[in-house]
């Protein structure tokens, strides 16, 4: 659910690295959230990815995947993208393509609904084969 | 001689489509205004500015230069108020009032002269905010959005903040979604590719358009079928209201702008869903004098099959208000866009 579904995930978005594989990932919001207002899960060929083994970066700046929910100071701007860093699984071959899932929650900070005023959920999950670079 | 002094502005928001996708610069959404002969920019900053709430002075000195290379003003900042940004902690009303003081700075650096409030911004809060509205010369104006109106019990509240602070700096940016006569066909077009029954859907604005209440409509729906999609076209009537617009004429001088929300504009240069041949008649005849600012909404509803052409929907609707507004109109071109 977002107005921007369709482009969470460019045709480009995976790539190999010596120690596993780099996904980007775009908002599917109209304007800029920060990281802690997104939380995002990711399956490649049917298998979960271990978060422990993950970090996140926007910006330039890196973090481990669990310091998310915190990040309030680092916003991602909605031509950005954001790079989710996978470490210790099998390099991805160059060429190859897999099947990604990926879940993107979006918590819009300034929506408050229902009786306990949570923020909006605005959850996108798409899957498409990418071939990785 | 023109017997008004409505003036027309352009939300970026409505380009957002090819902003997104990079088809589109800050400079060309701003360019694209331009053409279309319309003076006013709004923004949201969140939205446009990369780097928000920061400016560089560069970025200020590029800024002012668009505004005079395009003949443009800076008219409309819309702020937001972000409560909850790590979960379970949410903003006091200081910390509101902090970031509502941190949009005044960045609107005021570029020049812009008025603030939309989001709609759920408390009327306490207002109230803090009106000094420093004043401080910074910035007026600040509660968005009315649907299903809110301009005589909702939320808007009386508000209004009567504005009374009794007497501040010229607070009042109303209505939003022109609240007039929704028709629902949006481009949006039930593609619930229907989506699952909808088309049938139900039939009802729906059929419903909607008699003026039968969202939940009378969504009970009767949950009688027909049971289906989750089904009962998400009877809800659109629950956010897509429609109240006579002669209610915005007691409210005029309260009035610091206008989103001209649209979904669909059609080949002969009518909005299928907002009557703004009569919201436009009530804001001659109130002399409301501020701007009328295009706000594209429609690209969500026909990305999935359609190339979304915001600039050609924006450029349909500026010629509809220079009809309306009694200006000199262009020839209109064919739709590009097919129904389905």
């Amino acid at each position: 659910m977002g107005p921007l579904d369709n482009f969470i995930l460019a045709d480009d978005a995976l790539q190999a690295t010596p120690t596993g594989f780099t996904l980007q990932f775009h908002s599917h919001w109209y304007r800029s959230l920060p990281l802690s207002c997104m939380s995002c899960k990711a399956i490649i060929n049917g298998q979960a990815i271990d978060e422990s083994e993950v970090f996140i970066e926007a910006n330039g700046n890196k973090y481990p995947f669990s310091e998310m929910p915190n990040l309030y100071k680092e916003w991602l701007f909605i031509t950005d993208g954001a790079r989710l860093h996978v470490n210790g699984v099998e390099p991805l071959q160059k060429g190859k393509q897999y099947n990604i899932e990926f879940k993107l929650d979006l918590f819009i900070p300034y929506i408050l609904v229902g009786r306990e005023g949570n923020p909006l959920l605005a959850s996108s999950t798409v899957t498409k084969q990418l071939t990785c670079n | 001689m023109s017997n008004h002094q409505i003036k027309r502005g352009v939300s970026l928001y409505s380009y957002q489509e090819e902003f997104f996708l990079q088809k589109m610069s800050l400079e060309d959404c701003i360019a694209a205004v331009a053409k279309t002969g319309a003076t006013g920019i709004e923004i949201l900053g969140e939205q446009s500015i990369w780097g928000f709430p920061k400016l560089t002075d560069a970025f200020v000195d590029q800024w002012f230069g668009w505004m005079d290379k395009y003949g443009v003003t800076p008219v409309c900042h819309d702020f937001m108020l972000d409560y909850t940004m790590t979960k379970g902690k949410y903003y006091s009303d200081d910390e509101a009032l902090q970031s509502i003081i941190r949009d005044l700075k960045f609107a005021k650096r570029l020049g812009f002269k008025i603030m939309r409030a989001i709609v759920n911004i408390t009327p306490e809060l207002m109230e803090k905010a009106a000094p420093y509205a004043e401080e910074y010369d910035i007026k600040i104006g509660i968005e009315v959005h649907s299903p809110w109106h301009i005589n909702s019990a939320w808007m009386a509240r508000h209004w009567e903040v504005m009374e009794k602070t007497g501040s010229k700096y607070l009042g109303f940016v209505p939003d022109m979604g609240a007039f929704t006569k028709r629902l949006a066909r481009v949006q039930t077009d593609r619930m229907i590719r989506e699952g909808a029954d088309p049938k139900i859907v039939e009802f729906v604005c059929e419903q909607h358009e008699k003026g039968i209440m969202a939940e009378y409509i969504i009970a009767q729906v949950s009688q027909m079928s049971k289906r989750r999609i089904d009962i998400a076209v009877a809800e659109l009537t629950r956010h897509n209201t429609y109240y006579n617009p002669i209610a915005l004429l007691q409210h005029i001088p309260r009035i610091f702008h206008i989103h001209a929300k649209f979904y669909e504009m059609l080949d002969d240069g009518t909005e299928y869903s907002i009557p703004y041949e009569d919201i436009i008649q009530i804001l001659i005849k109130g002399g409301y004098n501020g701007y009328l600012s295009s706000e594209y909404e429609g690209n969500r509803h026909i990305q999935d099959v359609y190339e979304v052409d915001s600039v050609e929907q924006v450029r349909r609707q500026q010629e509809m208000f220079k009809r309306l507004l009694g200006e000199e109109v262009a020839p209109n071109k064919k739709s590009i866009v097919v129904q389905a």
